[in-house]
This record gives C-alpha cells, sequence and structure tokens, in this order.
C-alpha cells in the first residue's frame, strides 16, 4: 500500500493519497476549522460508458444507454431498507449524481461520520437489484427525462452536443431515453455493475472536519478487495467535422437561447486539464468580461449577462462552448466567430492575458472555500490521475504562446450552433 | 495498516478540536440612522463577502428598485465604463461585484455585494479588499450620471434585461409553477409582487423616476451590511457610516409581515403549455392558527423535507409517481406547500395523496422515529450553514429581519429539539388548503 503526502505552499495545506490494498484510491483532506465533512465514493463509469469489455470477455460489448444514471438510483435500495434511511438516522445529508464519464454517491454531515461513513461504503458495495424494484424505477426515471424535455438550457446544451458528434455517446442524454431505460433489467445491471463498481476503478475523497485516523479503520474494515480485471471502455471512432452546423427547436422561453461550439479532438487525464486551462484563459481573454468585444456586444443589447464561454470536457470529449440568451443568436455567432478571427489575425493583447491569469489563479483557491468543492475536486482530480494542487501549477505555467497557439488551432469553421427559439405565447 | 498511517497523519493534522455552537457571534450595531453594520470573522475562509442589503416593503416601486442595484454594478464615477469596471475587479484578482434581487415575505431585498480573495494569497501584497470596499461604496454613492441621471443608453439596457429576466421565468417549469402558484395563493397582499415588478412597471421607467428610486433606496431604505469571512473588517464600518451620513438618511420603518387569510374555498389555477410533464402545486397556509416556528417547520421536514420525508417515501419511492416531491414553508408567512412533476393522467392521484399524507401528520401517524429524522436533519443542516460564506450571511440577515422567529444556530437547535409529537400534531391541523396550481400540457389556455 503507498501513502503519499501531497502539499501546496501557496495554500499552507495538505492532504493524503492512500492506494488501499483492496484496490481502492483514497484522499483524505483534514479541515479541521469546517463544521462538517464531506464524503465522495465514486467510480469511473458515466453515460459515455456504453462499449466495454474485460479481461473475462473476449469482445467488447454495447449496452443501452442511461445504465450509469439506472445504477446510481438503483444502489440507494438495500434489501433490508434504503440508505437514505440509514443516512437519516444520524442526520446526515445524502445523494448521488451521474455526469458523463463519473457516478458518485456522497454525504456531509456534522456529527458521527464514521456511522455515516460505514453507510457509504456499504449501500454502493451491496447491490441490490430485484425484477420488481428495477421495474419499479423506470417509471421515476421516466419522469425525470420528461422534466429535462421541458427545460430550454437542458435542451441547447444536448441538441448542440448532437449536432457536434455522431457517434461520440457523449451526444445522448445521461439519464437515456424512455425508450432505451425499457431495455434495462436486473441482468445488465449486475453486469455493468460488477464491471464499473471495481474498487481498481472506483475512489474515496473526504474533506473537512473528520479523523482520517477513523475513517481509515472503517475502510479496512468495510472494502471488499478487488481484483484488477482489465476494464477497457471505448468512446467509438468519430468524424473530424461536425454533424450539423445548425439545429434549432421551439419550447416555451422568454428569450432564444444559443450554444456555439467548437469541434476538436479528444483529448483525456492530465493533458485534457492542462488544455482546458489553456482554452479556458484564451476564452477569457479574447472574449471576457472586459474585453472590447464584450463590451460593444454588450452596450448594443445583443448579448447581457448570460453569455459565458468555457470548456466542456472530460473523458472522451474536449469543446470550447459559447452560450447564453439573445434576441439575436444568429448575428452573436457570426459576431463572435468575426472576432475570433480578427484576434488571430492581430493577436489576443497580452496585458488581458497577464490579468485572466491571474483571475483563473485566484478562482483555484477560492475553490478551497468549501468541504464539499474540496472533496468533488480531489475525486475528479483522481479520475484524472492528477493532484488537486496540479492545477496552480498548471495555471502558472501558461504561457502567452500557449494561448496564442490555442487560439490558432481553433477550427473555427468546424463549429455547430444550437439555438432554442421561444414558442410564441 | 492503521498503525503504519499514523505517523503521517500525526504530521498533518493538529490538536483535534470541538465543535464550537457559538450564540450571540454576530457583531451587529447601528452605524448611523437605520444603517446596521453586521461583521463575521472566521479565519478559514479564504475569501471575503461584503453585503449591502436595501429593505423596504414590496409595491408598485418592486420593478424601478430592481433596475437599480442592475446599474450601479456596471461601474462608478471614477471606473466609467463596463470595459475598465471589469478589467479592475479582474485586476483584483477576480474580484466581483454582483447584485441580487428577490422577495422575501413582504419584502423586497435589493443585494449589492462585493466578493474578493482574502489579501494574504495575492501574489505581491497586494491590499485587495481595502480597494474592493473602495469600489463598492463608489458604486453606492458615486454611481455615473451623465448630466445627473443614469445614462439614458444604460436605463435602456437594464430595463430590457429586467423583463427578459421576469420572461424568463418560464424557462424552468418547476420554478415558474411555484411562483405562479405563489402568486395566486397571496393575491391582493404586498407578497403576491414579483421580485422584478411587471414588465408594464418597468417599461415606464424613466431618467427621472430611476434617480428618485436610488435617491430613496439610499437614503430612506432599511440598511443591512453584512460582512463575512476571513478578515476582521476593521474600519469599514466608519468608511460605511460615513458615506450614509452624507447621503443624507431620512429612514422610514419596514412595516411587519402581513399574516395571510386562508381562503373560504379553494383557488385552482390550471394553464396549459406544449410540455412533457405536469407540475402541481398545492398551498397550505396556517393564517395564525398555530403559532410555533420550530413545530411548523418539523411538520414540513416530515411531510416533505427530506428523503425520509412521506411526500418522497410514497409519492415518489412507493408510488413512482414521480422524480421531484417535496414540502417547502416560511413560518413567518405561515405556508407549507406540496410540489411534484407528474404526468398528467396521475394529476389527481397526486393531489389525493399529498392531501392524504399531510392528513397523516395531522392525524398522528409518524413514527418518534421519523420526529428524531427530522430533528438531526435540521441540526446537521444548520451547523452546516456555518461552512460557508453565503450559508452565515443569509443566516445573519434571517435573524436580523425576523427576530421574534430566529436566533443564533445552538438555540435554533435547542428549541427544534424542544418540539414535541403534540406540537407537530397541532402545527399540522394549522394548516389548511387554500390554493392549487396546475401546469399541464395541452394548448394554451388559461381555465379557472
Amino acid at each position: 500500500m503507498k501513502k503519499e503526502i501531497l502539499d501546496s505552499s501557496r495554500l499552507g495545506e495538505s492532504y493524503i493519497k492512500i492506494s488501499h490494498d483492496s484496490g481502492l484510491c483514497i484522499c483524505m483532506y483534514p479541515m479541521r476549522s469546517f463544521s462538517t465533512a464531506f464524503a465522495i465514493f465514486g467510480t469511473r463509469y458515466g453515460s459515455v460508458d456504453t462499449t466495454f469489455r474485460t479481461d473475462n470477455e473476449p469482445d467488447f460489448i454495447t449496452v443501452p444507454e442511461g445504465i450509469a444514471h439506472y445504477l446510481e438510483h438503483k444502489l440507494f435500495e438495500g434489501e433490508e431498507c434504503n440508505a437514505f434511511e440509514n443516512f437519516a438516522r444520524t442526520g446526515a445529508h445524502s445523494n448521488a449524481y451521474t455526469t458523463f464519464d463519473s457516478t458518485a454517491y456522497y454525504f456531509s454531515c456534522s456529527d458521527r461520520f464514521g456511522e455515516n461513513l460505514r453507510t457509504l461504503l456499504k449501500f454502493v458495495q451491496e447491490p441490490y437489484f430485484t425484477d420488481e424494484n428495477v421495474q419499479k424505477e423506470q417509471g421515476i426515471i421516466s419522469q425525470e427525462i420528461k422534466s429535462y424535455l421541458d427545460d430550454p438550457g437542458w435542451k441547447v446544451f444536448f441538441n448542440g452536443l448532437e449536432a457536434v458528434y455522431s457517434n461520440n455517446p457523449v451526444r445522448i442524454n445521461i439519464a437515456g431515453t424512455t425508450e432505451s431505460i425499457k431495455k434495462i433489467n436486473k441482468e445488465l445491471l449486475n453486469r455493468c455493475y460488477s464491471t464499473f463498481y471495481n474498487l481498481n476503478n472506483m475512489t474515496l475523497s473526504i474533506a473537512g472536519n473528520f479523523d482520517p485516523d477513523e475513517a481509515l479503520a472503517v475502510c479496512d474494515d468495510l472494502l471488499k478487495p478487488s481484483k484488477d480485471i482489465g476494464l477497457k471502455t471505448i468512446i467509438p471512432d468519430e468524424p473530424e467535422k461536425v454533424l450539423k452546423k445548425k439545429v434549432t427547436e421551439k419550447l416555451y422561453c422568454a428569450l432564444p437561447l444559443y450554444q456555439l461550439s467548437f469541434k476538436m479532438p479528444n483529448l483525456s487525464g492530465r493533458e485534457c486539464i492542462k488544455q482546458s486551462h489553456i482554452y479556458n484563459i484564451m476564452l477569457d481573454s479574447a472574449i471576457g468580461n472586459f474585453s472590447s468585444f464584450y463590451s460593444k456586444a454588450y452596450d448594443s443589447g445583443l448579448i447581457n449577462d448570460t453569455f459565458s464561454a468555457g470548456v466542456f470536457k472530460g473523458r472522451g470529449f474536449f469543446l470550447p462552448i459559447i452560450s447564453g440568451d439573445s434576441r439575436e443568436p444568429d448575428l452573436v455567432s457570426e459576431e463572435v466567430i468575426k472576432e475570433l478571427y480578427r484576434l488571430k489575425k492581430e493577436g489576443i493583447p497580452e496585458e488581458d492575458f497577464e490579468i485572466i491569469k491571474k483571475t483563473t489563479y485566484s478562482e483555484l483557491i477560492g475553490a478551497f472555500n468549501n468541504v464539499g468543492t474540496v472533496a468533488k475536486a480531489m475525486f475528479n482530480a483522481n479520475l484524472n490521475d492528477i493532484s488537486i494542487y496540479d492545477n496552480f501549477e498548471m495555471v502558472s505555467s501558461v504561457t502567452y504562446k500557449d494561448i496564442t497557439d490555442a487560439l490558432e488551432q481553433l477550427d473555427i469553421e468546424n463549429s455547430s450552433l444550437s439555438v432554442i427559439e421561444p414558442i410564441e405565447h | 495498516m492503521t498503525a503504519q498511517c499514523k505517523p503521517f497523519i500525526a504530521e498533518l493534522i493538529s490538536e483535534r478540536k470541538d465543535i464550537i455552537i457559538l450564540n450571540n457571534e454576530y457583531n451587529r450595531r447601528e452605524i448611523t440612522d437605520n444603517v446596521f453594520f453586521t461583521s463575521v470573522t472566521d479565519k478559514k475562509f479564504k475569501i471575503n463577502k461584503i453585503t449591502v442589503c436595501f429593505i423596504s416593503p414590496l409595491s408598485e416601486d418592486a420593478s424601478v428598485n430592481a433596475v437599480i442595484p442592475r446599474l450601479l454594478t456596471k461601474c462608478n464615477e471614477k471606473l466609467d465604463t463596463m470595459a475598465e469596471f471589469n478589467r479592475r475587479l479582474a485586476e483584483l484578482y477576480s474580484a466581483s461585484i454582483n447584485w441580487t434581487v428577490l422577495a422575501d415575505t413582504d419584502y423586497q431585498i435589493c443585494e449589492l455585494s462585493a466578493v474578493v480573495l482574502a489579501d494574504k494569497f495575492a501574489l505581491n501584497g497586494e491590499k485587495i479588499s481595502e480597494e474592493i470596499v473602495g469600489i463598492l461604496l463608489d458604486c453606492i454613492f458615486s454611481p455615473y450620471f451623465e448630466n445627473g441621471f443614469f445614462p439614458q443608453g444604460s436605463l435602456n439596457i437594464e430595463k430590457q434585461n429586467q423583463t427578459d429576466d421576469n420572461d424568463a421565468e418560464i424557462n424552468d417549469k418547476t420554478s415558474y409553477s411555484y411562483l405562479r402558484a405563489f402568486e395566486e395563493a397571496f393575491k391582493g397582499e404586498p407578497a403576491e409582487i414579483h421580485w422584478g415588478g411587471t414588465n408594464d412597471q418597468v417599461n415606464r421607467i424613466t431618467a427621472a423616476s430611476a434617480l428618485e428610486a436610488y435617491r430613496k433606496m439610499i437614503t430612506s431604505a432599511r440598511t443591512e451590511i453584512i460582512c463575512v469571512g476571513e478578515s476582521s473588517f476593521d474600519g469599514i464600518s466608519d468608511i460605511f457610516a460615513k458615506a450614509f451620513r452624507l447621503s443624507g438618511r431620512c429612514p422610514s420603518v419596514l412595516p411587519k409581515v402581513i399574516l395571510s387569510p386562508t381562503k373560504d374555498e379553494v383557488r385552482r389555477v390550471t394553464e396549459t403549455l406544449d410540455i412533457e410533464q405536469s407540475k402541481l402545486v398545492m398551498f397550505f397556509k396556517s393564517s395564525g392558527r398555530y403559532k410555533g416556528k420550530y413545530a411548523l417547520i418539523m411538520v414540513q421536514l416530515l411531510y416533505g423535507g427530506t428523503e425520509s420525508s412521506k411526500l418522497f417515501t410514497i409519492v415518489r419511492e412507493k408510488m413512482s409517481l414521480c422524480y421531484y416531491c417535496f414540502s417547502r414553508c416560511s413560518s413567518v408567512k405561515g405556508y407549507l406547500t406540496a410540489e411534484c412533476g407528474v404526468d398528467a393522467e396521475n394529476l389527481e392521484k397526486a393531489e389525493k395523496e399529498a392531501l392524504n399524507q399531510l392528513k397523516e401528520i395531522a392525524d398522528g401517524n409518524f413514527t418518534d422515529d421519523e420526529i428524531s429524522k427530522a430533528k438531526l436533519f435540521i441540526t446537521n443542516a444548520l451547523l452546516s450553514s456555518r461552512d460557508t460564506v453565503n450559508g452565515i450571511s443569509s443566516k445573519c440577515l434571517s435573524q436580523i429581519l425576523y427576530p421574534d422567529e430566529s436566533f443564533p444556530i445552538g438555540t435554533e437547535i435547542e428549541k427544534y429539539n424542544a418540539v414535541t409529537r403534540e406540537d407537530i400534531i397541532l402545527a399540522a391541523k394549522a394548516f389548511r388548503l387554500d390554493t392549487v396550481f396546475i401546469l399541464r400540457p395541452g394548448s394554451e389556455e388559461k381555465a379557472e
């Protein structure tokens, strides 16, 4: 078993990273002046992971969309009682979430941390699926999917992904579709559970006011050693070009919503995180809120406070995105593209780049203000095989040349515009 | 394994401290006429937040009041363009000057806040907190004017943004349904008024009326300045006191929150839109029939406030009718809700079961275990609020606005623990159905 202490001289703080004998990676960040502790137990398994194999299988298999999310719902249900009930006995707040590339179960508490950690480790490691309880969940998840279909923010985003990607499962709603979830049964859930909920594929991340000795003792007691089964997942090959240049849908909303996405090659792990910092700094320097573009567009009423630019990234996808709402979404897209071409020719002001680096550093520091944010950051960092403190070094090492290269490499024509237009009412 | 870890862990952590529940930890004082200053210093935070809250009764001035903070947070007399203003904030390590306007019971609260990294993290020893306080003060007391008024161009933009925000309530169907139900439940009362007023009122704002509203806000609104963060905030109260005195304070009294009567007949409102999922929002009112805040909130927790509640375990988990099914309440206005998203064919079933589950509580059909879980939940939530700057700020404001209803955390926990089964039953019996709002799929019409 390997133990590391990772520290940050900037923050004056440290955390422990342990490769536990069971196969699990454990990250612990004591923050003793806080009142609460936050623990996440999660797996590198998300909605994009529909095609996979292990050493026990001869070939890759593809399963219906929505299983990662379905499992997230089902794991709370135990043979004797629901995990929520166990957390309720201590007053802890618990929940879970599924993203494109991970699923996480968490609790936060101000007392009885050890008991809550026991509950967390037990329920995630002890699935209980029956034909009846699997069927029952369909109704609940179906309602969840329907609520998203009425949400213009959700739809502009997913329509945008569908327009960019031809084959990548990131284009599908994380919860699946009302059709795909009908194909999910107990056998499929068991198969995906045993494949992805292997401790070698998982991380336990704890931050806040807790006793690391106690946490380790609970882990020693409850973690079931897992053999590395050689899990491999693949994202289907993707054409270089976007599938559609524009997609439009009508929903009930006040103003049109837009999302302009620039297709780029996939990245993963440390390189993905590093490039996301570079592209975020580049976009903020180019069209951020003190740029000449932003002032002109805001003062003319073309954009408003909803305008944002950033990188949507994860295992198997890397997509700079500009979004917001506007009366003239097509004009926003045209003006952004025009500005990016202008800056490619004339260059981003170097002093703006230096300011944005400082703001990025500050935002990283600010993230250590909250136990839940720290726990999530450690969890996500571990999924990408980096330390949370690596972000400081990555940001401080970004150069002006890096962002000019990033702008140069951005294939502006290889972009797609998603618009939600209001239904008249 | 544990024995091997101990040396590493001992190096990392200092002696364990007990959790200290503090009473009277907020240092609040009046610094000039009806302007109060509260500060909470907590070295665990890495940022500082200074919030100036202008509190006035909800009225026909809601619209113009909502536009003022938008104007004040874009620039000021010294940083007189948005680009220059945003650039300076970015140079101050991504400091921000924000606005929030909300409706809380019968009040409209217009907040201007500054959030800034603690000085100790500045790379070159800059005094960033001091400068950001200066910028915030300039925003409030030295706004950018042209010929003595807010620039017409800026005013037009922010009026447009306000009407857009008012219209955008429909984007989120869950929150739209709640707001519509709220409007119907409190029709004819100040609480009915939306935080942003109405679009007609926004469109009637002129440069003169905006100036008048701005002057009224800084001279007469009840003002609470709440500072939370790593800093000691020394000297800031004096700076604010001087600025407010110079503005010429002539404060008005904030009226007490009105008790809302329960309608004799349940008001039912249905709206249709071309949507996938129906929304059901039910408003119950207590109307003073029971006055104990802590028992009222215990009812809400048992009914639909946690994952162990009746609405979650029965309507969602057992009946599989919905993905979300919860309740919220206000002890100050005396209301309780039941809210869910369901298929249209299950609306009646969901409404019937929501009524039934409240009756179960009023009939005493809940266990000691359920009470205990609810008390533990609220204790955890109260203690958790001390772990974020926003949690502490909100708690401060709640204690300040509703001193008969909100106390320091330690006292609140004691009061919740003192609630008995009989208190909960009496409180549940006090709630009567007042309003039902339904949003359902269909061609657009409003039916009543």
